[in-house]
């Protein structure tokens, strides 16, 4: 059988013609863009070199900040959602009786839009009339009651929950999917042999839970780095700057017509993504394979 | 033990219960009511609130628009990436891994919304509807390349062996006898990519600056601007956006799930 015959290169084109014209071209036209002085104002674009990183990083726009919270954005809900994710999967799989609704409940979140999320939330941390204010005074705890998403200090930790509200159910389904392939054998065996609950979490469900582990950590790192909608219906960034994170200062940029420079700080973020998803992919994948 | 870890579930699943069902109940009522934003039942049910925001919101012309979209790249998107994954799947050869690992770029890599609207700008594409619904087929093609891949590698490569003898051409082959078999993980591609384009908010927020072409959640987002002081037809206008999702949701779970599980097996 010829397999150029049968398995013609024709195939590819269109799926390579698309991704390459609106995917690849603009990911490497921004390398361009973001060295010249492009804007809303001027018909001309002059190439300026690395001016617009430069300014970047002498923080005339505040983007040092901005690039912090998207690395604490990024972690922090790395870390809830993979830690709550696994913690549910790991009730659900005790064999409880109603594990296929409760799945089902806790994936709902994912599959709604970030934007939806974003109104719904606006309105339970609304600090007046928000229901999370409303269960907190009813319950005694009136002096707990916070602007939440418009006090400095409660708008990060606000968001961050809100995204890992989203997100969580997505990690439990992955976590369980690991957790169901696992030979009941091994559990037995290690009863017998008189392990502790915790020896046969650390020495049997976590390293053959270690592919799901690395698919959710870089999953959600990607996505964390990535943020923009939930933050912008939100916060907007605010109050402030105090939720600005790269994704909102593209937008922010963008719209004061700064082309070029919303360009640099999307090139920042296209290369932190990358560099950080592949390294934690391979420091991951190298540990599986020692295990 | 086990009816403790059973109401324990069932305690952490009311925290994401309550909040759906705080936009459900407050879309039933009156505006005063709806401005306290709380649980308690709404005394008459104000199903005119779902009528107002439909015309108000323009939300019939938005749902066509998002259907249109949706639709459309969910359609473009599967064409292509099965076409593109089967011929990569068959042909192990370094030029076919070296096209997969160039996609899987897209599967990582964030876009960079303004080259990407420059380009769209000399397309001519720039608020149409076939600019976006390219737009979202360059973005899906990567994770629905990533799917097909993995399923195809599972069809026998024998029963491309047999159709040729019995004088298949390559695109009677693939449609006639590999497509099919490819239901199940075709399911799963059109639903996360149909919701993925329903639910999405950036790429219309950059690409339309016309209202007429507006979305759901643009249309859905405007109104909020407009009205954020009537929360009951907000919960309404956000109930009208999500129902086709929900609805979407709970008919496919099954697909949904292994989808989901088959990436994270495979890592």
């Amino acid at each position: 059988m010829n397999a150029k015959k049968v398995y013609p290169l024709a195939f590819l084109i269109p799926s390579v013609a698309i991704y390459t014209l609106l995917f690849f071209f603009p990911s490497l036209f921004s390398f361009y863009y973001s060295m010249t002085d492009w804007n809303g104002f001027n018909d001309r674009m002059n190439f300026i070199g690395l001016a617009n990183y430069r300014q970047l990083l002498e923080d005339t726009s505040g983007f040092m900040h901005d690039l912090k919270n998207t690395v604490v954005f990024g972690l922090a809900t790395t870390v809830l959602k993979n830690g709550i994710g696994l913690a549910l999967a790991l009730l659900l799989n005790e064999g409880l009786r109603s594990r296929n609704a409760l799945r089902t409940i806790f994936f709902v979140p994912y599959s709604l839009s970030p934007l939806i999320i974003g109104l719904i939330f606006s309105s339970i941390f609304d600090a007046n009339h928000g229901l999370l204010n409303g269960a907190l005074t009813a319950v005694g705890l009136e002096s707990w009651t916070q602007g939440w998403l418009i006090d400095t200090r409660f708008a990060m930790p606000s968001v961050i929950s809100v995204e890992t509200w989203k997100f969580v159910g997505f990690n439990m389904i992955i976590y369980l999917a690991g957790l169901q392939m696992i030979d009941k054998a091994y559990y037995e065996a290690a009863s017998i042999d008189g392990a502790s609950r915790w020896a046969k979490f650390s020495h049997i469900t976590l390293p053959l839970i270690m592919p799901a582990i690395t698919i959710n950590l870089v999953l959600n790192l990607i996505n964390g780095f990535k943020v923009f909608d939930l933050i912008f219906v939100l916060t907007r960034g605010g109050p402030g700057n105090v939720t600005e994170v790269m994704n909102t200062a593209v937008f922010r940029e963008f719209s004061a017509g700064r082309y070029g420079s919303a360009t640099a700080i999307g090139v920042v973020l296209f290369l932190l993504t990358t560099v950080i998803a592949l390294s934690a992919l391979r420091l991951l994948s190298s540990r599986t394979e020692v295990e | 033990m086990k009816l403790i870890k059973e109401a324990a579930g069932w305690l952490l699943a009311l925290l994401i219960v309550v909040p759906l069902l705080l936009i459900v109940i407050n879309s039933f009522k009156t505006q005063a009511q709806a401005d306290l934003m709380n649980l308690s039942w709404p005394g008459k049910f104000q199903l005119h609130n779902y009528a107002t925001v439909i015309e108000k919101g323009k939300l019939l012309r938005a749902f066509r628009n998002s259907m249109i979209i949706a639709a459309g790249s969910v359609l473009l998107t599967n064409l292509t990436s099965s076409l593109a994954a089967y011929v990569l799947s068959r042909r192990r050869t370094s030029l076919s891994r070296g096209v997969y690992y160039y996609f899987i770029i897209g599967l990582i890599a964030p876009i960079n919304m303004i080259p990407t609207i420059k380009v769209m700008q000399m397309l001519d594409v720039m608020n149409t509807f076939q600019g976006i619904i390219l737009l979202y087929a360059a973005l899906m093609i990567p994770f629905t390349i990533f799917l097909y891949y993995g399923f195809i590698s599972s069809v026998p490569k024998e029963l491309d062996e047999s159709a040729v003898l019995d004088g298949c051409g390559s695109l009677m082959l693939f449609f006639r006898i590999v497509f099919p078999l490819l239901l199940p993980v075709m399911i799963t591609s059109l639903l996360v990519n149909f919701m993925s384009a329903w639910n999405d908010f950036i790429l219309p927020l950059y690409v339309f600056n016309k209202t007429a072409f507006n979305p759901m959640t643009l249309a859905v987002y405007g109104f909020y601007g407009m009205y954020v002081s009537s929360w009951n037809l907000v919960c309404a206008a956000i109930i009208l956006t999500t129902l086709p999702i929900i609805v979407v949701y709970f008919i496919g779970q099954k697909y949904l799930v292994s989808g989901m599980m088959s990436g994270a097996v495979k890592g």
